[in-house]
């Protein structure tokens, strides 16, 4: 009888964990990295501390808004998992590595083994993020065994949802995939459209002017999506995620509890019956539309690039601009091949940018509101969603250093796609607002211009911290955990130096033209060529920092070992 | 023609390269040999400005790697065992992206050439990402060859590669060096490195255990053994059993080598 998780797979989970510890250990053998893992430890056991102590001092929430807010949030994951799904290319529900797929799947293990192995993978990584979330939500959950068995089955469930739903994805027809598609960005956008119009009614109302906007903002939101999540649709759309949260904050034992926690276990485990019958579906799907292909004759070579994507193809030589345009032409055909995932990412920060355009302000604090929405999505979003640059050439970084290229060259080449990329993307923003309100197109060009500077630094700092502390994408473990804390403090450390050094910059400008009596005017003149100065000086430190990094990395010692 | 001079490299406390010289002079090709983990890759790699070197030097057509660095990685081509490429290129834009990095001017013809001799007319759109091992590592060749080195480095060239493919490569090799260029080839496929290499370097946990012409190899160690066959293999098997006690003495035998190699860890440390 075949074992449904044979021992030598249970080995390798256990072999791969301490492969793991000793990974991150060895990230203390040479000097830097020992360094930067050091001030990472100490900076995320700070982080830490000081969350457990904000923990343990802090007053429990209400049980029940508790209740309705952990429903939206585990269903708001749910969707953000669909989304996921639908916009990912190529479709892997079982996410495989490359090892796992050379040595795993040819390996004598049945597929329903493999399922098995996959799905004690997603449970265990599973279990450690529901004992995070719990120990975080420790006041709040009123008997905190059951509470966390519920957030552990809460999130193993989506995670066997998410499977699922990936392979439903992978089996159906391609017309089908687009409806799903389709369907999931109409779930997604509508609720959202219906929440801003009616926040920016609330918020033009002459009885609420007087509140800060960004507090007004917040609050209306919340109001709206209140409004929406107690509706019968809301309330029908998070009923299966209800008793998960109502497990999750169970006040006594009692029969009625004890029923629900039975309940959920059972659609957990019947989600997970279900991944091995999707799976067996879902390849017999495949064989079935690969094989028809092939009688229709449908299918062209391998690899064939499309008709739109050949027409690039046609482009002439790249300028070779002392090898800077050959780099980042390189970079642009990249994102010329992730343009529709580049166009989501950047189409909802543009909506939301645009959002201050339908309430009734003067045209200064419209643009200050349009370019603050830019700025703060600058700083959190596009560093992550433009990743075409340096950290998307870990494997590539032995050709990158034997171009005959001066690494400054290469180094402006790996930034000018990004850089150009969020540029275009905040002048859409800014030209639209403008075109569509009373803003000034003067204001408008000098704003688009600094922006320019901050786009600059942004990645240049994003790709420095990527050489002190090089990754690979969808990496997981201790050394992810402390480059995100690095990252995070790093972040946070430049914003509050930033935004002091321009309040005084600003306040000094005052002082300096109203000491030499010039009018209000030279003050912004004085302002902004100060302000372009320093993000100048900074960007040339910045930038001789990443050179000399990049001229000392080393790709056999540096990069990080295949995941 | 390439030049190396005391190259040592350390990765941590592993000595990977000691104190190698050698040269190779225009129009010669030099086969790098020695079992896996000898450094050849190593060496390759740092003469190409791709590792930093530890101590020593490199040359290319006389520019230095430490003082001109450019002019040398213009002059040198390097085709790793395992080629990376860039998965969102086809094979026409990675031939582009060459020309346009290297300044070659014109380079159309050169392209359709390079495709038609490898048999990559093809697959000229096809996206890198989606081509088979021995297709990437003749894109790979095709890049090194547009860009006409005068240094060409070849690390396991025949990986992956068709019979056609390989009877090409090796006419090209020589081709190349018939035209000048100096040629480094680590191989573990003997009978090829016979067939065009003029030099042999035998390296051996990163020191050099012999540096010389094909010839001078195949009489030291083949006749030595009284070994019939005189082919490059037999001479290779035969020199292991010298090799192999000069490694044992490494190792267990002397106490002076084994200090002589933590000296030589600290000096590259601390360069």
């Amino acid at each position: 009888m075949e074992l449904v998780f044979p021992k030598v797979l249970n080995h390798l989970l256990w072999i791969r964990f301490q492969g793991k510890l000793k990974r991150w250990f060895g990230g203390f053998q040479s000097p830097r990295r020992r360094l930067i893992t050091l001030i990472g430890t100490v900076l995320g056991i700070i982080w830490v501390s000081q969350a457990v102590i904000g923990i343990l001092f802090r007053k429990a929430a209400e049980h029940d808004s508790m209740v309705r807010l952990s429903a939206v949030a585990l269903t708001l994951y749910v969707f953000w998992q669909v989304l996921k799904t639908v916009t990912r290319k190529p479709f892997e529900p079982h996410e495989w590595t490359d090892a796992e797929k050379e040595i795993l799947l040819a390996a004598p293990i049945s597929p329903h083994q493999l399922v098995s192995f996959r799905l004690t993978g997603l449970a265990v990584g599973t279990f450690v993020k529901a004992l995070f979330v719990s120990i975080i939500l420790l006041p709040d959950l009123p008997i905190w065994p059951i509470g966390f068995i519920g957030l552990f089955l809460g999130l193993v469930f989506i995670e066997f949802f998410r499977v699922c739903f990936e392979l439903i994805f992978m089996g159906i027809s391609p017309r089908l995939r687009w409806v799903c598609r389709g369907s999931a960005f109409v779930m997604l956008l509508g609720p959202i459209a219906i929440i801003w119009y009616r926040t920016l009614i609330v918020m033009n109302s002459a009885a609420t002017q007087d509140l800060p906007m960004s507090i007004l903002l917040f609050k209306s939101i919340l109001v709206e999506m209140n409004a929406i999540v107690s509706s019968k649709i809301g309330v029908g759309v998070l009923s299966v995620m209800a008793s998960f949260s109502e497990a999750i904050f169970t006040q006594a034992f009692s029969v009625a509890g004890l029923l629900n926690l039975l309940k959920i276990t059972l659609i957990t485990g019947a989600s997970g019956a279900l991944v091995y019958r999707l799976d067996q579906w879902s390849r017999l799907r495949a064989k079935q539309q690969e094989s028809l292909a092939v009688r229709k004759g449908s299918l062209g070579s391998i690899g064939a690039f499309s008709h739109a994507s050949a027409s690039m193809a046609r482009i002439r030589v790249p300028l070779r601009i002392n090898g800077m345009g050959a780099v980042a032409w390189r970079q642009l055909v990249g994102a010329y091949h992730y343009r529709m995932t580049l166009s989501i990412s950047l189409g909802i920060p543009a909506v939301l940018c645009w959002c201050p355009l339908f309430l009734d302000s003067n045209p200064e604090v419209t643009l200050v509101s349009v370019v603050g929405g830019l700025l703060f999505y600058s700083f959190l979003l596009l560093p992550s969603a433009l990743v075409l640059d340096f950290r998307r050439d870990i494997d590539r970084f032995d050709v990158l250093k034997s171009l005959p290229v001066a690494t400054i060259w290469l180094a402006i080449g790996q930034l000018a796609t990004p850089v150009i990329l969020a540029t275009g993307f905040q002048a859409g923003v800014l030209f639209v607002a403008t075109v569509f309100s009373s803003i000034i197109w003067s204001q408008a060009i000098l704003a688009g211009v600094i922006l320019v500077g901050f786009n600059l630094l942004i990645f240049t700092g994003e790709n420095l911290i990527f050489l002190l502390s090089p990754y690979r994408r969808n990496q997981e473990g201790l050394d992810v955990f402390i480059r995100t804390v690095l990252t995070f403090t790093g972040k946070g450390i430049v914003f509050a130096v930033a935004v002091s050094a321009l309040l005084f910059w600003a306040t000094l400008s005052v002082l300096i033209v109203s000491s030499l009596g010039l009018s209000a005017g030279w003050a912004v003149a004085l302002f902004c060529a100060g302000l372009l100065l320093m993000m100048g000086t900074v960007e040339a430190l910045l930038l001789v920092g990443l050179v000399r990094l990049f001229d000392r990395f080393d790709p056999s010692e540096d990069c990080p070992a295949l995941n | 023609m390439i030049e190396i001079n005391n190259f040592s490299k350390a990765y941590g406390s592993t000595l990977a390269v000691n104190d190698l010289t050698f040269a190779v002079p225009s129009g010669q090709i030099l086969g790098l040999i020695g079992r896996n983990g000898a450094g050849k890759t190593t060496t390759m790699r740092a003469l190409s400005g791709i590792i930093p070197s530890g101590a020593g030097e490199f040359m290319v057509d006389g520019f230095s790697l430490s003082d001109a660095p450019l002019e040398l990685k213009r002059r040198t081509a390097y085709v790793a065992d395992d080629p990376r490429l860039f998965s969102d290129l086809s094979v026409e834009q990675h031939l582009k992206f060459q020309a346009s990095v290297y300044g070659i001017q014109k380079p159309a013809d050169e392209i359709r050439k390079l495709l038609e001799l490898f048999e990559l007319e093809s697959k000229r759109h096809s996206a890198a990402s989606t081509l088979s091992r021995g297709m990437r590592q003749k894109l790979a060749i095709c890049c090194a060859y547009l860009q006409a080195p005068t240094a060409l480095l070849l690390d396991e060239p025949m990986t992956g590669l068709d019979p056609h493919a390989i009877r090409v490569l090796k006419d090209t090799i020589v081709n190349r060096a018939a035209q000048g260029c100096a040629v480094i080839i680590s191989s573990h496929l003997l009978a090829m490195v016979e067939d065009i290499c003029s030099q042999i370097l035998i390296l051996d946990c990163g020191e050099r255990r012999f540096w010389g012409s094909n010839e001078e190899f195949k009489q030291r160690f083949a006749q030595s053994e009284n070994n019939d066959s005189n082919t490059l293999e037999a001479a290779f098997f035969s020199s292991l059993t010298e090799l192999g006690q000069d490694l044992a003495s490494t190792i267990h035998g002397s106490t002076g080598s084994a200090d002589r190699h933590s000296q030589n860890i600290d000096s590259i440390t601390q360069q």
